[in-house]
């Protein structure tokens, strides 16, 4: 079974940009509801695979994407 | 016929792809933007998010997070003024000003929150600014200036008048209601603290569709507050941008149109819609001019195009209605919400009548109007006042 990383956001804003700017760099991701179980402060997640989600943080973070958290399920 | 000149209290028609955008929006997308995860809410959150980035694109905005949309010019009017100034402070602000700053100072200044000073402008709508550098206090917070006027089009001097404020560490609210879409607006070249503009005048949108931007350095207090789908389970505001002014459902079937609008703005260019504007403009007020018997108010250089004239001795709303009822032209008339500056322009209370022409008029509308007026300031069936 696939294990996927979350990443959240302050609000819609970020998590939009963040999805605009990764689908630019052709990462695989998509925009999914926050698990209830993560806390987040905006309702709407980027989800990827756990072994891409350091490299697209680092690439978000780099273009001034405000992230809240990263979190991994397994 | 009918020809419509009123384009200062509202443009029409609009480009023919804003109806399609508001149609397909409507219909096909819907959701509600940042409320939920679903292709509905996230398809109206992209298209907001563009919105935001094309408007960011036309005033130099850098950070379109700093963007707060608003339902027009005086709602995001008032969340600057209610929201940046403080108790005991103080405010300045031309006498220029539409009453969607005049109303909102006053009201503050009746309930002793505030204190104001009006600084008086010149027959051509011009602003003392002597007069300006001189009302500079210890507790002025904010200088407020209507970029153009919505009466007669007169351009403020800006760069002077911020320059003044800046120097003594005030800051400076613009009001771009005339001048969005239509003059070029640099935020950053012009140093501009907070931009408050409208999407249906010459942006070219759908009506309750509007916005003030925040430049990087100001903070403050959220007019509206609510539901912004982040931070729900805290009790109050969130501090981020636009979050911040931003509770309560959008009109994103407005702002659908709004951003079909800008692409066809960015696709004509603000300087060609500009030099359209300038050479009816021109055209308009030199034919106006050979008018005996008609005046034109402010007529000062350089403005937009909004005119305001009057007919010596008659009544502005007669020959208002004349123009419409024998002529089919649609123009406004009276004092276009702006007491003090018909006062300044020796116009109050009998107010004038406007013209205001936008990009979809032509060369050959502009001289039928002239010949109109000039059928009807000739014709001696209008009633002349009394006393």
């Amino acid at each position: 079974m696939k294990s996927y990383c979350y990443i959240t956001f302050p609000t819609t804003y970020y998590a939009i940009r963040a999805e605009s700017l990764a689908k630019s760099e052709k990462f695989s991701i998509k925009m999914v509801p926050v698990p209830r179980n993560i806390s987040s402060s905006c309702g709407t997640a980027m989800r990827c695979l756990e072994e891409e989600a350091e490299k697209i943080n680092n690439f978000l973070q780099d273009n001034k994407v405000v992230i809240d958290g990263l979190y991994v399920q397994r | 016929m009918n020809l419509y000149f009123d384009n200062a209290a509202t443009s029409h028609p609009k480009p023919e792809q804003v109806y399609l955008a508001v149609t397909n929006y409507f219909r096909n997308i819907g959701g509600n933007p940042g409320r939920a995860s679903h292709a509905g809410s996230l398809n109206a959150l992209r298209m907001i998010f563009e919105l935001r980035e094309k408007l960011a694109r036309l005033f130099n905005i850098s950070d379109p997070s700093r963007i707060a949309f608003s339902f027009n010019a005086t709602d995001a009017l008032n969340m600057a003024i209610k929201g940046y100034v403080n108790k005991g402070e103080h405010i300045i602000h031309t006498s220029m000003e539409h009453n969607s700053v005049l109303r909102p100072v006053a009201g503050m200044c009746k309930k002793n929150i505030i204190e104001s000073t009006v600084i008086p402008a010149d027959k051509k709508g011009l602003p003392d600014l002597d007069f300006l550098a001189d009302s500079i206090k210890d507790n002025t917070k904010l200088l407020i200036i209507n970029h153009a006027s919505n009466v007669c089009g007169t351009i403020q001097p800006i760069e002077m008048m911020i320059e003044i404020a800046h120097s003594r560490n005030v800051k400076v609210l613009l009001d771009a209601a005339q001048t969005a879409g239509i003059l070029p607006i640099d935020v950053q070249r012009l140093n501009i603290d907070m931009l408050a503009f409208c999407g249906h005048k010459g942006l070219l949108g759908p009506p309750g569709t509007g916005a003030l931007y925040l430049s990087p350095d100001i903070d403050i207090q959220p007019w509206r507050e609510g539901g912004t789908g982040s931070f729900s389970d805290r009790p109050h505001q969130p501090e981020y941008m636009p979050d911040r002014l931003e509770a309560g459902t959008l009109n994103s079937v407005g702002l659908a149109g709004l951003s079909a609008a800008l692409d066809f703005i960015n696709n004509e260019t603000v300087e060609k819609i500009s030099s359209h504007e300038q050479s009816m403009l021109s055209s308009l007020k030199t034919k106006l001019n050979d008018i005996e018997g008609l005046k034109l108010i402010g007529n000062h250089v350089p403005c937009v195009a909004v005119i305001s004239f009057i007919v010596t001795g008659y009544d502005c709303a007669d020959v208002s209605l004349k123009m419409e009822q024998d002529y089919g032209l649609m123009c406004r008339t009276g004092l276009h919400c702006a007491p003090l500056a018909h006062k300044a322009l020796g116009t109050f209370p009998q107010g004038t009548v406007r013209i205001s022409p936008g990009y979809f008029n032509t060369e050959k509308e502009i001289d039928y109007l002239v010949n109109s007026l000039r059928n009807i300031v000739l014709d001696d069936r209008l009633i002349p006042l009394k006393g």
